[in-house]
């Protein structure tokens, strides 16, 4: 063997096994989950025949889904603002001159070490006992029942919670970022008079413009493919009314892919809407990240 | 004088808006770890009340337990195989696919990579139907396979970008000396870039700790065994009613799933903070 085949072989057994196994796990299932959607297949054997577009135009007529797409939507927009004021404020605080700050920076990153299930058991009891029984103390009427079970607060709930387990995680970002500021430039701005306010709108927010387009990104597709704590808080409840037609008012839509899939058994419908899904998130994605961009300046 | 009070009182206030903050943190934790030791009939009636009046291990004995005829024993030791053998063919494998991606040139480089990088942000969801179909279709349904056997193929982008990050940090002329010197490109991976690369893989190794440790979809697709119920699936339904257990041990046993990723956390913090700090911002 050459020294030349030699190489190749080399490299051959370094990439080709992966290569496999990415065409098994990602690749195919990818074009076979977009090729199903285009049939009537209900998950066993095989399926009978091509449908066109009829998955698709039932999904757009399915009071449930369009619900749920909606309260997704609402659910990622409110959720990025929360989670990334909230995770901003916390990295001002704990980079600047404080003692203690790599412990506080531990304890805001804490909660996201717990998984989403355990993560949705103790907020369930903190908003349907806690809260409830505070509210009846000190008498105010709208925590005294549970958040959850009110369909007009469940989204609350639900930002909360998220906001709290994320915030931890997104604030390393911007920690990060704002450490990779020269202190140079924030001494200099603080001796012509800049007030502090001024040296963050000014020059630190502009200069980690970089760190908004990561955590905005990963806050869009972290909101977006939400399903543990959906199903442990309130796994799609309270009941409400969309359409004319019941619906669940905090279902988002990875549990209710996962229903219509694996509950209803309907699965080309089920994928159906997460190929739906995943053209809508990588737009939104492309949107997102492409503005971002335009906006970072060159540090 | 009264500028350095004025500083002294601006501190002070700060230091409370922190520990403010932070205590709001912590608290769900700190409430679910102390009422776990509450008497389990007392825990919603004091539910305001953080510190135990009374203290108990009876939730942890009810708790362990378990259901269906399971203790939680099981359920930790499924959890713990999961996560140990997934974890182990992810930094294998995407320690190679990294090394491969930065180092070796080859045609269609440019391509994988940007595949690789791709799978981090393709939503779990849109693959879950058909891979629950190809795993079904090759019997693996029921048993550990789709929960382990692809983490031994860089399928997790993240691992692989941070890798590569990192032996984009060593110097070229190590590896083209390494060479030289007559290693081949094993020898250069396993001699020279490998114990370079230890923090890269410390950090990937909790990260992918924890997330198998959490990992519920999956579970929930492809276990249908009681007696294989990793701890995430196992609480779930323990935390039902209907299985027979009651507020205290379902919150004794949480605190106790916790435990693991938290200790992991307590002695690889620094790392797990420079990892997600330095993969999170060379986007």
């Amino acid at each position: 063997m050459t020294s030349k085949q030699k190489r190749k072989l080399t490299e051959f057994l370094f990439l080709v096994p992966t290569l496999l196994a990415f065409l098994m796990v990602i690749i195919i299932p990818f074009i076979y989950g977009i090729f199903y959607s285009f049939t009537d297949w209900q998950g066993t054997g095989s399926f009978s025949k091509m449908v066109g577009f009829d998955n698709y135009a039932a999904i757009f007529n399915e009071p449930a889904f369009l619900h749920s797409f909606l309260v997704t939507l609402k659910f990622t927009v409110i959720n990025i603002i929360t989670v990334n004021v909230v995770a901003f404020i916390i990295s001002l605080l704990v980079t600047s001159e404080i003692r203690g700050r790599n412990v506080y920076r531990a304890g805001f990153f804490v909660p996201n070490l717990i998984g989403g299930i355990v993560l949705g058991l103790i907020w369930q009891f903190i908003f349907s006992n806690i809260l409830p029984s505070v509210g009846q103390a000190i008498g105010w009427d709208l925590i005294s029942k549970s958040l959850i079970s009110n369909k007009d607060t469940v989204m609350f709930t639900m930002v909360t919670v998220n906001t709290w387990q994320y915030a931890g995680y997104i604030m390393l970002i911007y920690v990060a970022a704002i450490q990779s500021i020269s202190k140079s430039v924030m001494e200099a701005a603080e001796v012509d008079g800049a007030k502090y306010w001024t040296r963050i709108t000014k020059i630190q927010i502009p200069l980690m413009a970089n760190a908004f387009t990561i955590s905005l990104f990963l806050t869009l597709t972290n909101s977006f493919k939400m399903y543990d704590v959906n199903v442990a808080l309130t796994n799609g409840g309270p009941v409400g009314i969309f359409m004319n037609k019941p619906v669940n008012s905090s279902e988002l839509l990875a549990l209710n892919i996962y229903q219509t899939a694996f509950k209803y058994n309907n699965m080309a419908q089920g994928q159906a809407k997460a190929v739906l899904f995943f053209v809508v998130l990588t737009i939104f994605s492309i949107i997102q990240v492409s503005y971002n961009k335009s906006k970072e300046v060159e540090a | 004088m009264s500028r350095m009070t004025s500083k002294k009182i601006k501190t002070v206030v700060f230091h409370v808006l922190v520990a403010f903050g932070g205590l709001i943190m912590i608290y769900p934790l700190l409430w679910m770890a102390l009422s776990s030791f509450k008497p389990t009939d007392q825990v919603l009636p004091t539910s305001g009340q953080l510190i135990p009046a009374q203290w108990t291990l009876d939730n942890y004995v009810n708790g362990w337990k378990g259901f269906m005829g399971y203790t939680f024993g099981t359920f930790f030791l499924n959890s713990f195989f999961i996560s140990f053998t997934a974890t182990f063919g992810t930094l294998v494998s995407s320690a190679f696919v990294a090394f491969a991606l930065q180092r070796l040139k080859f045609k269609g480089k440019k391509l994988l990579f940007t595949l690789v990088l791709s799978t981090m942000m393709l939503p779990a969801q849109i693959l879950m139907i058909p891979q629950f179909m190809w795993y079904r279709h090759l019997n693996w349904v029921g048993t550990y396979y789709p929960m382990i056997l692809p983490y031994f193929f860089a399928i997790q982008g993240f691992f692989v970008y941070l890798i590569m990050n990192f032996i984009g940090g060593i110097p070229k002329d190590l590896d083209e000396s390494a060479k030289i010197d007559g290693c081949t490109y094993y020898g250069t991976f396993f001699r020279i870039i490998l114990p370079l690369i230890v923090p890269a893989l410390v950090t990937s190794a909790i990260f992918s700790f924890i997330w198998r440790w959490d990992d519920y979809l999956s579970a929930l697709l492809y276990v249908n065994r009681a007696n294989m119920r990793p701890v995430a699936l196992a609480l779930q339904l323990f935390s039902d009613p209907s299985s027979g257990s009651d507020i205290g041990s379902t919150l004794a046993m949480s605190t106790l799933s916790i435990v693991p990723a938290t200790i992991i956390f307590l002695i690889f913090q620094k790392s797990l903070v420079e990892g997600i700090a330095t993969t999170g911002i060379k986007g």
